[in-house]
């Protein structure tokens, strides 16, 4: 047989079997792939758990992924890696049971020398060609034949040894408990991530708000800066905080900081300002042709910066002499009204008028020029007081949502957990608890009254008072709907004796009627009263005093009192 | 001369059969010596007096059609006795120093209880076994080819014996022990030995076949890798080596000698062609191993007095090894 279709012959063979064995090891390389992935899915499954980051959906995810993945890039793997014919040659051999035919004759085919003869006797070394040329043929044919009773196929079956067989069942065994009992931890790391969402949201927002700031022409720039710096160092800590309970403290001494820059006087400079300015439209209405017309109907708008130039541009000496004296009268109406909230503009109005009366023209414009100046330095104050406002409301309802968030996410890790709170727990949509997840069920539990009656709890007060009513809107005005003490100022309800005066047989009801005492005879002003109630409220949150769910509830009703 | 593979393998089937009919049983002690002979190597054959070691190889001798030369080693025993010395002759009336060549000038020597001589005349042996030459009278004498020493040896006798030296016994290919044969065919043995007709080998092949038949042996292709492995297995039975055992590392005191290797190889080219291929295997190596290995390895003090037998070193050596063979897919 010619030499040259036995090595075709067993190319053909090696070939046929190279195919066998990728896919032998293909499947091998599955498994370990599969063992692969199910460590490295248990691993960080572990992991994730343990620094409750990992949500349940995630983490099916990430079995799934890394499972697949390992397993197809070790199949793929073990039927494309490079692989030696030695190596190869060697492993059929073995497995094949060939006694080295097919190594021997591959050796053979790549012409390589393969005795050892040299080594052994170079004496009598004497290469008989023929002979040898004979007994490679023999050994090629001899290879082809036992080659041809091989089933290759038999490669493929591969059977998973003991210690893959347990290795697999453990890893699944350990995901699967993974997959139950860290049902807490999924649903801790569900909390944490709404937080850092509430939290990333509420710095958006905050940043927002400080563009908007810098962006304010009603304001100077050193109060644009003194406001937006206070949001920006407030959005820096938020970044940098954790928990709920952080990132409320930052908004709280944020919220702090821009009630500080509020003006308590601005605003009833302003409600000065602007019914002085309605009551000068209403003596010019529109379309007279007088010279504070302009400046009365700026004035009732608020444009205070407007109302300033208006009053700075009026030019006293192009009146006539009927026209200086209305002006007169103007400003002396206008300083009237004004002589409460604002008594320096008042004034220099004043001093304007009585120099228009007098005659003396430059007098009653430099006059003018101050209250213009006077004008504009309170409007910039009032404008300052209420884009702190502005702000400190928006960072007060950012601290809301938070909590919101952070009770909501409470609510979620109770499911399937024994509720531990007796009564009502706040969970309306803008309740402020924000431990309810801590089994705390918010303060003020009741008897189990307002049980199951989720989102509405009972109302303190028949009368609930409007929402997001404004200073000085007046009425009255809801507030959240907590619980509250069934008897304050609801209906009436059971009686309750409270301990006796120390006479024998007395006793004092604790409700019934009660000694309103004189209308209107306080002698304390409410404003005053409140604003000290407020301030104690604001230093025992700052103070850290006042849990940090129930700081929002505390601010509401302070609010909810304001006139 | 030029033999096939297929006659190799025919004559070496007839050889053994042919023995067989003087010999009973004792196949693997047959084939062993064979292999030796066909390898190119001497015999040293080791077991208690009555096996029938001198009968297996004056039967082989037969069935070679080899020239036969049988010394019976004694104490008294001299060199000159089996190399041959120089005698006074008469030469056309002159007288003259002439060469008379002793009984190792044949094909194959029957060295009958060689550790029965002393030390320095079984060193006579040592140019004639290594270089198939004898050098006597600053004169030096080649053999015939093909030449081997078949010796035996009784191990139980101690007293006037002397062992043989290391050099020596490296120059054997092989050493075959000779078991006691088991019940069946001791029964043959005596059906055959006690009666009339005694059984008589016939010759098979000749000098010629039988370096023809050891040039085809040589041309038989081994595998790099299975080289290799004989080169590590040899290294192994060093104390010294890293990948030697356990055993080896506290009872030999030195390990096989290159001729242990060539030994190796040798006799699994020659077991390959007589088991039909064309190639050496793995298995090859370790059926020869212990003929090839158990006189090379040199035990110490401690592995003497604790009994260990150098075929259990050569065992846990294979074993050892074998497993490093394993290809994984």
């Amino acid at each position: 047989m010619d030499s040259e279709f036995l090595k075709f012959e067993f190319e053909h063979l090696f070939r046929q079997w190279s195919v066998w064995y990728r896919l032998r090891r293909s499947v091998a390389w599955l498994l370990r792939g599969l063992i692969f992935g199910l460590a490295l899915a248990l691993g960080f499954s572990l992991v994730g758990l343990a620094q409750e980051g990992l949500l349940k959906e995630e983490y099916f995810a990430l079995v799934l992924r890394f499972t697949f993945f390992s397993t197809a890039v070790a199949a793929l793997a073990g039927t494309g890696w490079p692989v030696s014919k030695e190596q190869l040659a060697r492993f059929f051999d073995q497995h094949f049971k060939l006694k080295e035919r097919s190594s021997t004759s591959l050796e053979l085919l790549e012409q390589r020398k393969t005795t050892a003869d040299e080594y052994i006797r170079p004496e009598i070394l004497n290469p008989v060609d023929d002979l040898q040329v004979s007994l490679v043929e023999k050994q090629l044919k001899d290879t082809l034949i036992v080659g041809s009773r091989v089933r290759p196929q038999a490669l493929f079956f591969l059977q998973m040894t003991r210690s893959q067989v347990i290795l697999v069942g453990s890893l699944v065994v350990g995901l699967v408990l993974v997959g139950v009992f860290g049902e807490p931890l999924f649903q801790r790391a569900r909390q944490q991530r709404l937080t850092s969402q509430a939290i990333a949201q509420e710095a958006a927002r905050l940043e927002a708000l400080a563009e908007h700031i810098r962006a304010d022409e009603k304001l100077t720039p050193a109060q644009r800066q003194e406001i937006a710096q206070t949001l920006e160092e407030a959005v820096k800590k938020l970044n940098e905080a954790q928990t709920t309970e952080q990132s409320v403290a930052v908004l709280a001494s944020a919220e702090n900081q821009l009630r500080a820059l509020e003006n308590e006087q601005a605003q009833e400079q302003a409600e000065g300002l602007q019914n002085a300015g309605k009551r000068l439209l209403e003596e010019n209405p529109a379309g007279s042709d007088t010279p504070l017309q302009s400046f009365a109907q700026n004035l009732a708008e608020g444009d205070y910066l407007g109302a300033s130039q208006d009053l700075a541009n009026l030019d006293v000496s192009q009146l006539s002499q009927e026209e200086i004296g209305s002006l007169a009268d103007q400003l002396e109406e206008a300083s009237r009204t004004l002589e409460d909230s604002n008594p320096e503009l008042a004034q220099q109005m004043a001093e304007a008028a009585q120099a228009l009366r007098d005659g003396n023209i430059q007098e009653a414009q430099q006059a003018l020029q101050q209250a213009a100046q006077a004008l504009a330095n309170t409007g910039q104050q009032i404008a300052q007081s209420q884009a702190a406002s502005q702000a400190a409301g928006q960072v007060s309802q950012g601290q809301d949502r938070l909590i919101q968030a952070g009770g909501s996410q409470g609510q979620q890790a109770q499911v399937g957990q024994p509720g531990q709170g007796q009564g009502s727990q706040m969970q309306g949509s803008n309740n402020q608890s924000g431990n309810s997840s801590q089994g705390t069920g918010g303060s003020g539990a009741g008897e189990g009254e307002s049980a199951g009656q989720e989102g509405q709890g009972p109302e303190a007060g028949a009368d609930p008072i409007g929402q997001d009513n404004k200073a000085g809107d007046g009425g009255m005005r809801s507030y959240e709907e907590i619980f509250a003490p069934q008897r304050l100022g609801g209906s009436g309800g059971e009686e309750v004796n409270l301990p006796g005066s120390g006479q024998p047989g007395d006793q004092i009801m604790g409700q019934g009627d009660t000694t309103p005492g004189d209308p209107n005879a306080s002698r304390v002003p409410y404003v005053d009263v409140l604003a000290e109630y407020t301030e104690a409220y604001r230093q025992a949150i700052e103070s850290g005093q006042v849990p940090v769910t129930m700081r929002a509830l505390v601010r509401k009703y302070f609010s909810s009192l304001e006139p | 001369m030029t033999i096939s593979a297929e006659q190799f393998r025919g004559t070496a089937a007839a050889i053994e059969a042919e023995v067989g009919q003087v010999i009973v049983g004792q196949k693997d002690v047959v084939r062993h010596v064979l292999v030796s002979i066909l390898g190119g190597g001497h015999v040293l054959l080791e077991g208690v007096p009555g096996l029938g070691k001198t009968l297996l190889i004056r039967t082989l001798g037969q069935a070679l059609a080899l020239k036969f030369s049988r010394v019976q080693f004694t104490p008294d025993l001299m060199p000159a006795d089996i190399t041959g010395t120089e005698i006074l002759a008469d030469q056309d009336g002159r007288r003259e120093f002439r060469f008379q060549p002793g009984p190792i000038f044949t094909n194959l020597l029957l060295a009958d209880e060689i550790n029965r001589a002393t030390p320095k005349t079984q060193s006579a042996l040592l140019e004639a076994m290594q270089e198939h030459s004898v050098t006597v009278a600053e004169k030096t004498y080649h053999l015939e080819e093909p030449f081997f020493v078949l010796a035996t040896q009784n191990p139980l006798e101690m007293e006037g014996t002397y062992p043989l030296p290391e050099a020596q016994l490296d120059r054997f290919f092989f050493k075959v022990n000779v078991p006691f044969p088991p019940a069946s065919e001791l029964v043959e043995i005596l059906n055959r030995t006690t009666g009339s007709l005694e059984g008589l080998a016939h010759p098979i092949a000749s000098g010629a076949d039988i370096i023809a038949m050891r040039d085809l042996a040589r041309q038989v292709p081994i595998a790099s890798h299975v080289s290799e492995y004989v080169a590590r297995l040899t290294v192994a039975t060093h104390p010294e080596s890293p990948e030697a055992p356990d055993l080896v590392k506290k009872f030999v005191r030195y390990g096989s000698s290159p001729r242990g290797a060539q030994a190796l190889i040798l006799g699994a080219k020659v077991t390959a062609l007589l088991a039909g291929r064309y190639n050496v295997s793995f298995d090859d190596i370790h059926a020869v191993a212990p003929a090839a290995l158990r006189h090379r390895l040199l035990l110490n003090f401690e592995g003497l007095a604790e009994g260990i037998r150098t075929d259990q070193v050569i065992q846990e050596l294979v074993t050892n090894l074998s497993a490093s063979l394993k290809v994984n897919g």
